[in-house]
């Protein structure tokens, strides 16, 4: 099974490419802001592609590994990157396969190419698509509770507000749940630029005169019993048709249960991951959420971590020392809880409205299937 | 008993009409057995439905006679005689199978029957764990007890009989004979090592076979010669799915077999394919399962397993391998031992386990991280088909949010939905379940208790009111499975139906 686990990923060998992928990665990112993580893989390794001189069909997936291993290595939460490295590789794989392709290597590279960039623009069409799929659940008298900055759930809410035009305006009002400030600290400018997304949306709603209330994370329950349906975005959607999304997604979900509403996701379908964790701990990332600390010599330090945390009940501290545990060098270390990620069982969600219709959670798998087989 | 029943209250209709119905269907199994096996006839289904509607009348009118009769000698007809000829069933449950068909078919025809199936699941109901059924059940249960102790929830269930030497027609394989006996007595015993063995077996029946002159290899060999070594099979025990799979896949190949071949190059092509099929859906599969639930096994994690599952073993022995410190609670039960078996392996391996009665479940599970099952099958809505006390397993791990993954290569697969514990499932012989014939070295002093005395219940047969039962499977609803790994990906169990259709059918391969 293809998880991102970085563990067995071998170190990295600057010469045997000058193309920095991560560089172009992050470039990618920064320039287009409707650009996701899947997709600015995908695009950045066309652009590799397209600068390598691989002549043969095993030097190209040699190098695309190369480069997937490093951009994996890079980023500290590669979860939703992978999805696009994937589904890439995949692609590739299955056009060098193909009964038509044949000795001439130069015309499957320029296939690839061009091929490789319709992909980038379907998939960012997908998120109309799926605004225009997802606008019907939001109904006449509704009252939709939100997380994040998701662009697709913004994407959503905004075509809804744009139907509410004319006569038949549909009136919907959006509980936004947005942490109170984040991090002071500037490394992780990632998360308050999510936060300014968020911000961005609510804004956008409320100048297309949609009522929006923002509440702290701690308001969920609270704001639940007024709340019709609660919708949010996913970084991944795995193969057992859970996601992985931001923290704070997953109480949502047993809140939103608890009280009876619907949790629907709306995700792309590239960020379908091939990835099947049966718990918290088991994302194939390390986060650093919990730390327990105790005082020694007047200052805090840590005793335990999440790292090696079985899947439920035990500690790490019951572990056999030394085992599995050591420090993934040059790995970025992730920054606390702004970019902390939560996985939300298949159980809890009533829908996941994708660009190619509304699937249930089960059907995730079954898709993953088709794409695989 | 069912006339008792009828003097009482009116109220008690329902109630009465399930007993009569029961009775009834005592009869039914008797009448379809005798067809099927005085006429050596295909037990058409026209046939059991009239030889039904006849007893049920006749059950109806003296149904305490009836009653009576229905606890007399069990069914006898020779099952290896009888031509029922069904991948799935059996020659025991051919009959009891039959029957139901024959339910199914009259469903429509009157109010009363109509009644029936309802009735009929409530009263299989009884001895399975179905909360949902559980009030409904007590109230029935408890007025058939009032009035009789003969009739009971798994009276139509008769248990499997131990094949004779005798019973064997004579153009079984000798080694389809031997196997016959082994699986019987499970010296093979667990699906996969079944299915293989059925299949290595087969390979000696293709090697000695000759065509008789007139018909073609690809013609004769299915319908005359191999049908005979599937029916001996089936007399000493039911098919598992796997190898009603593999029976198929073989069928196939065999009718594709080209007739203008020598008959030599078509044996020695089918042995190959039979070679390679085993390789490619067993071996390699397991091989291929086992290294990705290797790589679930955290270190430190505390695995439980139950059974005595071939690809487990293999799982675990292979993440040992690599190096994972971990430790096993292998949950043991009678009469197989399993559990038990499986440690030994896995402690001659190196790897700490712990055995523990299931019993002990709701203690041990406290503790685990992972539970790590085998399957017999994987049905068509997503349950886990496995030998008996799995689902208590996963209900009491599913409780405990510990999650269960079930390690299964797609031969084991199937579309067909199973709905119950009792659809497909094996009553063994009782004897095997109270009478030890040699008793287990490491078992319980019988003076600590604990255990039924295996003395006491030597002479079960005899005692009045007494029925053993012996079943060697049960059904876990899907709900209680995180997640099914087989060689292709790990997929949630509601994606069964999907895997099967896009890896090409239980029946491809090779």
């Amino acid at each position: 099974m293809a998880t991102p686990t970085s563990s067995q990923i071998l170190p990295p060998k600057p010469s045997s490419s000058d193309f920095d992928i991560v560089a172009t990665y992050r470039r990618l990112l920064a320039s287009d802001p409707d650009l996701t993580m899947p997709i600015a893989a995908i695009e950045a390794l066309v652009e590799a592609l397209s600068h390598s001189s691989a002549t043969t069909i095993s030097e190209t997936l040699t190098l695309l590994e190369h480069h997937t291993a490093n951009l994996k290595r890079s980023i500290s939460n590669p979860i939703s990157l992978s999805a696009g490295t994937d589904l890439f590789r995949r692609y590739l794989y299955t056009t060098v396969q193909k009964p038509g392709a044949t000795g001439d290597f130069q015309a499957i590279r320029n296939h690839l190419l061009s091929n490789g960039r319709q992909f980038v623009e379907r998939t960012k069409a997908a998120r109309d698509q799926i605004a225009s799929f997802g606008r019907h659940f939001v109904r006449d008298g509704t009252t939709v509770l939100t997380n994040g900055g998701s662009r697709v759930v913004g994407a959503l809410l905004r075509s809804a507000a744009d139907a509410s035009g004319g006569r038949t305006s549909i009136r919907f009002r959006v509980i936004y749940v947005l942490s109170p400030s984040t991090s002071s600290s500037s490394s992780s400018d990632k998360a308050s630029t999510l936060e300014g997304e968020g911000a961005a949306i609510v804004s956008m709603l409320r100048s297309r005169g949609v009522p929006v209330a923002t509440i702290p994370e701690s308001a969920v329950a609270y704001s639940l019993p007024q709340v019709s349906m609660v919708i949010v975005g996913a970084e991944g959607v795995v193969e057992s048709g859970g996601i992985i999304s931001r923290l704070g997604t997953y109480q949502m979900g047993m809140l939103a249960r608890a009280a009876g509403k619907p949790l629907y996701v709306v995700a792309e379908s590239h960020k379908f991951v091939r990835l099947y964790p049966l718990g918290q701990y088991d994302l194939g990332i390390e986060q650093k959420v919990i730390e327990f600390k105790v005082i020694e010599n007047g200052k805090e330090e840590v005793v335990e971590t999440e790292r090696g945390t079985p899947l439920v009940g035990g500690s790490a501290r019951m572990l056999d020392e030394g085992v599995g545990m050591e420090d993934e060098v040059g790995k970025e270390e992730m920054e606390g809880v702004d970019e902390a990620v939560d996985f939300t069982p298949p159980e809890l969600i009533s829908g996941i409205i994708t660009e190619s219709g509304v699937l249930t959670p089960s059907a995730v798998s079954e898709e993953l299937i088709k794409i695989w087989f | 008993m069912a006339g008792e029943v009828a003097g009482e209250a009116s109220a008690q209709v329902a109630q009465q009409k399930g007993s009569s119905n029961k009775v009834a269907k005592k009869n039914d199994d008797k009448g379809s057995t005798a067809t099927a096996g005085q006429t050596g006839m295909d037990a058409t289904v026209a046939k059991v439905n009239m030889a039904e509607e006849k007893k049920r009348k006749k059950a109806e009118k003296a149904a305490k006679r009836a009653a009576h009769k229905s606890t007399g000698p069990e069914p006898s007809a020779s099952v290896s005689t009888s031509n029922v000829r069904r991948p799935s069933s059996t020659g025991d449950r051919g009959a009891a199978n039959a029957a139901t068909q024959g339910h199914r078919q009259n469903q429509p025809r009157s109010a009363q029957e109509s009644q029936r199936p309802k009735q009929n699941v409530q009263q299989r109901g009884a001895g399975v764990d179905r909360e949902s059924d559980a009030h409904k059940q007590t109230h029935f249960t408890k007025t058939a007890r009032k009035s009789s102790k003969e009739i009971q929830p798994f009276g139509d269930f008769a248990p499997r009989k131990r094949p004779q030497v005798s019973d064997a027609s004579k153009e079984v394989h000798p080694a389809v004979l031997a196997l016959g006996f082994q699986m019987s007595h499970y010296v093979v015993c667990g699906s996969t090592a079944r299915s293989i063995a059925m299949l290595l077996s087969f390979k000696a029946v293709i090697d000695s076979y000759t065509t008789p002159v007139g018909t073609s290899f690809a013609r004769h060999f299915t319908a005359h010669h191999l049908a005979k070594q599937i029916d001996f099979l089936i007399s000493c025990r039911p098919l598992s799915i796997p190898m009603g799979n593999s029976i198929r896949w073989l069928k196939d190949i065999v009718i594709r077999e080209d007739p203008s071949k020598s008959e030599s190059d078509t044996r020695r092509d089918l042995n190959r394919y039979i070679d390679e099929f085993i390789q490619e859906r067993f071996t390699a599969a397991s091989t291929i399962i086992a290294q990705t639930a290797a790589d679930r096994i955290r270190p430190g994690a505390i695995i439980v397993t139950y059974g005595g599952s071939s690809v487990v073993k293999e799982a675990l022995l292979t993440a040992h391998g690599k190096g994972t410190p971990f430790s096993v609670f292998c949950v043991d039960s009678e009469p197989l031992n399993e559990g038990s078996n499986l440690a030994l392996a896995l402690q001659a391996a190196g790897i700490k386990v712990t055995i523990a009665r299931i019993n002990s479940l709701t203690r041990l599970m406290k503790k685990a991280s992972l539970i790590l099952i085998g399957a017999t099958a994987m049905t068509g809505n997503g349950a886990l088909y496995a030998r008996a006390g799995t689902a208590a397993v996963a209900t009491i791990g599913d409780v405990n949010k510990v999650p269960v993954l079930v390690l299964c290569q797609t031969i084991k697969f199937t579309e067909k939905p199973i709905v119950h514990g009792l659809e497909m499932n094996e009553n063994a012989p009782g004897e095997e379940l109270v009478v030890s014939q040699q008793p287990p070295p490491d078992s319980f002093d019988a003076q600590t208790g604990g255990i039924i005395r295996v003395d006491k219940w030597a002479q079960w047969k005899e005692k009045e009111g007494v029925k053993v039962l012996n079943l060697l499977y049960d059904l876990t609803p899907a709900e209680y499975i995180k997640g099914v790994i087989c060689e292709h990906a790990t997929i949630p169990p509601s994606a069964v139906p999907a895997m099967l259709r896009l890896s090409g059918g239980p029946a491809q391969g090779a």
